[in-house]
């Protein structure tokens, strides 16, 4: 079959085409134009007069413009027949088109564009008709039989029309009447202008989509849960009300049922069964320090624990004052804490109830120094100084023109103590003491003793110092257990029998508790972990 | 300029404080025993500033609409009512050793008391949570120390009461006297940064 | 007893149990006994520092001394004076230059009990611990004090390591000085665990000395009590 040649993209095309079949150019109609005439005009070129503004004779118009110019200018006069349907004019059809026949045998530059697309044009079994295009039209034919279908019936046009087989027939093409001139956008005033409906795009109504948004199940739920919480956001949640029993509660209730019940016991009966201890190292030195004493020897005790801890430091240190006062001495009490004056105070008076102590006479309460490491630094640099007056505004030292109180009588620096006597029950303050008079006892010159006199959590904490070499503190009652063993060695009956045995089953208790209390709490959820485990390994 | 005031002060009676403990001779050991005199007064004024603030403090709180203001009104009168009956009569008095033995010592003594409860408590459930080497020594040496400070009704386990005697001159001792060096360096370096000035804590930055 | 003292039982008696319902629970009335005892203590406090320090070292030298001391005596009342500018937030840069002198005074001794008290003495206790002539014998028999004294001592060094006062490399890589320590100071844990071991049974024996004079108290009074009833 003969060919053309597309004079714009080069691309073969059969001879009966007016237009390429790849890039639509207008191949030159016969009438009026030779083979070898000039480039093939591209179709919907406008009328520069009316739509570009463009002017009537110009010797730089190429010819395919002025020809259709021209054409355009014949067409004006004739009257235009609409197409009420399409509302484009029935007989739009330029001159370009009109010479399409599809007879003759095509030639470069004289093909139509519209060729295949004009009705009641058949398409040439010996056309080539691009694969583009064969697709679209198989398309297009498919939506149309799927709409027209009915079940049973062939559908319309062929299955699947293959036009390359030619057998189908071509789009209709609405026809344009002659003069029919497009009115607006670039191409306004051109005449045959291919339209958009016509033939190049089958209008077909969009497919309607639902406005209406598809929700699954499950974002619906994910937004009424949204929608909860916001609302929840402004109001007001109750708090969750604690248990007011829980599995804490209830151990510590029981933990303190249980010592109570066993401090009660001995005190309830009254009993005084239990021995007080052989012997105690530190105890056994004070007493040794004690007896050794001079007569009326001048002793400095400091009382310098909380009065919490009062029963058990009265009741440790009853003993030890017993044997002081005993063997004569005088004493002068001072704290390096507010409440010391009062514990001193309250511990004097009681410790010979029937025979009180005359304060100024047997004792004498210096009072507070304030300030801790600063005022006891003070004290024993200059304890004069330092304390001027008793706690009851007397005079407490000795001058020129006064005689002291016979507690300070002699005194002028704390070296001229015979002995030193701690009571304490803070580590802080133990080690205070311990720092700033130790160097001062500890000189070998000095004969000056220092005694501690502590509670129980002190052990540790002092022993260090006890236990040194040389040894700033050279004696230590630990506690209730020190009271007791010094008690013993004085054969002493201060200490209150009933205090021990009370003392003694509570340790017992409160030991056994944190055994086996700890290690059922340990071992019980364990055991129930390992059995839960093993079932799951069954199943 | 202020600020280098306050450090000087504090830098240079520190020196004179410092010095005393190591030389001895007469106008250092003199001017020695006046600075800490005067630092005796102050503190002891520092401490009655603390209560006067703590009145003004639970003052403010009782007259205000509060919530626990109760706790404020209780504070003042225990305040007010100990002023006014150991001011007027003496710390020594009887009437202000009434107050200290029937209402500061039972309180304080309660307290100490329900601690043991506390203390119980926290050694059973030790195990449960840190259950490792530590928690196993730490129990047992409390366990052990806490059956042989008690007489028990005077039963005597054989080596039990050496084993404690044991403990508590040997291994108590090693760690004690370690956090004793360890506390005591820490003091020195803490001291010695406000004695050379990088440490300002009464307000001199 | 007499009627105070009856008063003074029963006022102490209701305050006990007031604390112990702690045990129960936390409760308002618990708080109200706690705030009391807070404003007791602090008036204790306040007499105590004006009768023992206030009037007697501050306000008499200005009227008693001679002339030299009364002027000496201005010094104290003019820094406690300008202590007290502290209760201000406006004014309390005033009380800079008192609370200067204080904490300059407070570290120097500080450090010097530290110096003189505790780290002289407790190393040369820890030396003393393989001294045979020394005084300290706690044991007649010296191989077992020479034993005793090499637990202290390595002791005392692994509790410090565990401190970790040594030197830290500063590459990725640990020194073998560094895994020295390291290693002594879990050693050290062990040690510092058997001391607070030991620290917590002295604590729970001090609190149990406590709860047994409070029981004993409650029982004594009870008794008289009834006692006074009964006849």
């Amino acid at each position: 079959m003969e060919k053309i040649y597309c004079p714009s993209c080069g691309k073969p095309n059969p001879i009966d085409n007016k237009f390429c079949d790849f890039c639509l150019t207008q191949f030159h109609p016969q009438e009026g134009d030779s083979a070898d005439s000039e480039a093939p005009s591209v179709p919907g070129i406008g009328d520069n007069q009316n739509g570009l503004g463009g002017h009537e004779s110009d010797s730089n118009v190429p010819d395919w413009l002025s020809e259709l110019q021209q054409s355009n200018e014949m067409e004006d006069e004739k009257p235009l027949d609409s197409d009420p349907e399409l509302g484009q004019p029935a007989n739009a059809i330029s001159d370009w088109m009109t010479g399409v026949s599809g007879d003759g045998e095509a030639t470069v530059g004289e093909v139509s564009p519209a060729a295949p697309f004009l009705p009641d044009q058949g398409i040439d079994e010996s056309q080539d008709i691009p694969h583009w295009l064969n697709d679209a039209l198989i398309e297009e034919e498919a939506q149309d039989s799927v709409e027209d279908e009915r079940p049973g019936e062939v559908p319309l046009g062929g299955e699947g029309r293959d036009v390359s087989q030619g057998d189908s027939s071509p789009p209709k093409i609405s026809e344009e009447t002659p003069g029919d001139r497009e009115n607006a956008g670039p191409l306004a005033g051109l005449r045959g202008v291919l339209s958009a409906e016509a033939g190049a795009a089958r209008v077909r109504k969009p497919r309607t989509y639902s406005a209406k948004l598809k929700v699954s199940t499950s974002q619906r739920a994910h937004i009424d849960l949204l929608n909860s919480l916001l609302e929840d956001e402004g109001q007001p949640q109750p708090l969750p009300q604690r248990r007011s029993i829980s599995q804490q509660h209830v151990l510590r209730l029981g933990i303190a049922l249980v010592l109570l019940l066993a401090i009660l016991w001995p005190i309830v009966i009254a009993s005084q069964e239990m021995p007080f201890p052989d012997y105690d190292e530190g105890s056994a030195e004070v007493n040794r320090l004690i007896s050794q004493l001079p007569e009326n020897a001048r002793v400095l005790v400091g009382f310098d624990f909380e009065p919490g801890l009062a029963a058990e430091l009265d009741t440790a240190a009853a003993p030890v004052f017993d044997h002081l006062l005993s063997e004569g001495a005088l004493l002068t009490l001072i704290s390096t804490s507010p409440s010391g004056p009062l514990l001193a105070e309250r511990f004097i008076r009681s410790i010979k109830p029937d025979q009180e102590l005359i304060s100024g006479l047997e004792y004498v309460n210096l009072g507070y120094i304030p300030g801790g490491a600063v005022g006891l630094l003070s004290f024993i640099e200059n304890p004069q100084g330092t304390i001027p007056f008793t706690i009851d505004g007397l005079s407490a030292w000795e001058t020129e023109g006064r005689n002291g109180l016979p507690a300070t009588t002699g005194i002028s620096q704390i070296t001229d103590y015979s002995m030193v006597i701690l009571l304490v029950d803070d580590p802080d303050t133990a080690r205070t003491w311990i720092e700033q008079l130790g160097p001062t006892i500890t000189n070998p010159q000095v004969l000056t003793s220092f005694v501690l006199i502590t509670s129980a959590q002190l052990e540790p904490v002092v022993r260090p110092y006890y236990e040194s070499s040389p040894q700033p503190v050279n004696g230590l009652v630990v506690g209730l257990r020190g009271g007791a063993a010094y008690a013993r060695i004085i054969g002493s009956d201060e200490f209150p029998g009933k205090f021990w045995d009370a003392f003694g089953m509570g340790t017992f208790v409160a030991a056994l508790l944190i055994l086996v209390g700890g290690l059922g709490y340990y071992v019980i959820p364990e055991l129930s972990r390992t059995a839960r485990g093993q079932e799951k390994v069954k199943r | 300029m202020r600020n280098l005031v306050y450090t000087a002060i504090a830098i240079g009676v520190g020196i004179v404080v410092l010095l005393g403990y190591f030389l001895q001779f007469d106008l250092l050991v003199n001017l020695r025993i006046v600075l800490l005199e005067w630092a005796t007064i102050l503190v002891a004024t520092a401490l009655l500033i603390g209560v006067v603030n703590l009145f003004i403090v639970h003052w403010r709180k009782s007259t205000t609409d509060q919530p626990n203001r109760v706790n404020s009104i209780a504070l003042l009168a225990g305040l007010t009512i100990t002023l006014g009956v150991a001011g007027w009569f003496g710390p020594t008095d009887p009437y202000s050793l009434w107050i200290f033995n029937y209402i500061l010592i039972p309180i304080e003594a309660s307290l100490m008391g329900i601690l043991s409860v506390v203390l119980i408590y926290a050694g059973v459930r030790l195990l449960r949570r840190k259950p490792n080497l530590l928690s196993i020594v730490f129990i047992t040496t409390a366990v052990v120390i806490l059956l042989m400070t008690g007489p028990l009704f005077g039963i005597d386990i054989p080596g039990l009461a050496e084993l404690r005697i044991w403990i508590g001159k040997v291994p108590a001792v090693a760690g004690a006297r370690g956090i004793l060096l360890g506390v005591s360096l820490g003091i020195i370096a803490a001291g010695l940064r406000i004695l050379i000035g990088a440490d300002r804590p009464y307000g001199g930055n | 007893m007499n009627l105070a003292d009856w008063i003074g039982a029963f006022l102490g008696f209701v305050l006990t149990l007031l604390v112990f319902s702690y045990l129960i629970g936390d409760n308002p009335l618990f708080r109200i006994t706690l705030h009391m005892f807070i404003g007791v203590s602090a008036g204790f406090a306040a007499v105590v520092v004006i009768y023992n320090i206030i009037l007697p070292r501050l306000f008499v030298p200005i009227f008693i001394n001679n002339r030299s001391e009364q002027i000496l005596s201005l010094f104290p009342l003019i820094l406690a004076g300008l202590l007290f500018s502290k209760i201000s937030p406006r004014f309390a840069f005033i009380g800079n230059l008192p609370m200067s002198y204080l904490v300059g005074v407070s570290a120097a001794a500080a450090i010097g009990g530290a110096v003189t008290g505790t780290l002289i003495p407790q190393v040369l206790a820890s030396m003393n611990l393989f001294a045979v002539q020394s005084n300290q014998a706690f044991d007649a028999n010296v191989g077992l004090r020479l034993v005793n004294g090499i637990i202290i001592l390595i002791g005392t060094v692994a509790t410090l390591a565990y401190f970790q006062f040594g030197i830290f490399s500063q590459a990725n890589e640990k020194t073998q000085f560094q895994t020295w320590i390291d290693g002594l100071g879990q050693i050290g844990q062990v040690f510092i665990a058997l001391t607070f071991g030991f620290l917590f049974a002295g604590i729970l024996s001090a609190a149990l000395t406590a709860l047994i004079g409070r029981v004993l108290f409650l029982v004594d009074f009870i008794r008289d009590l009834l006692g006074l009833f009964l006849g």
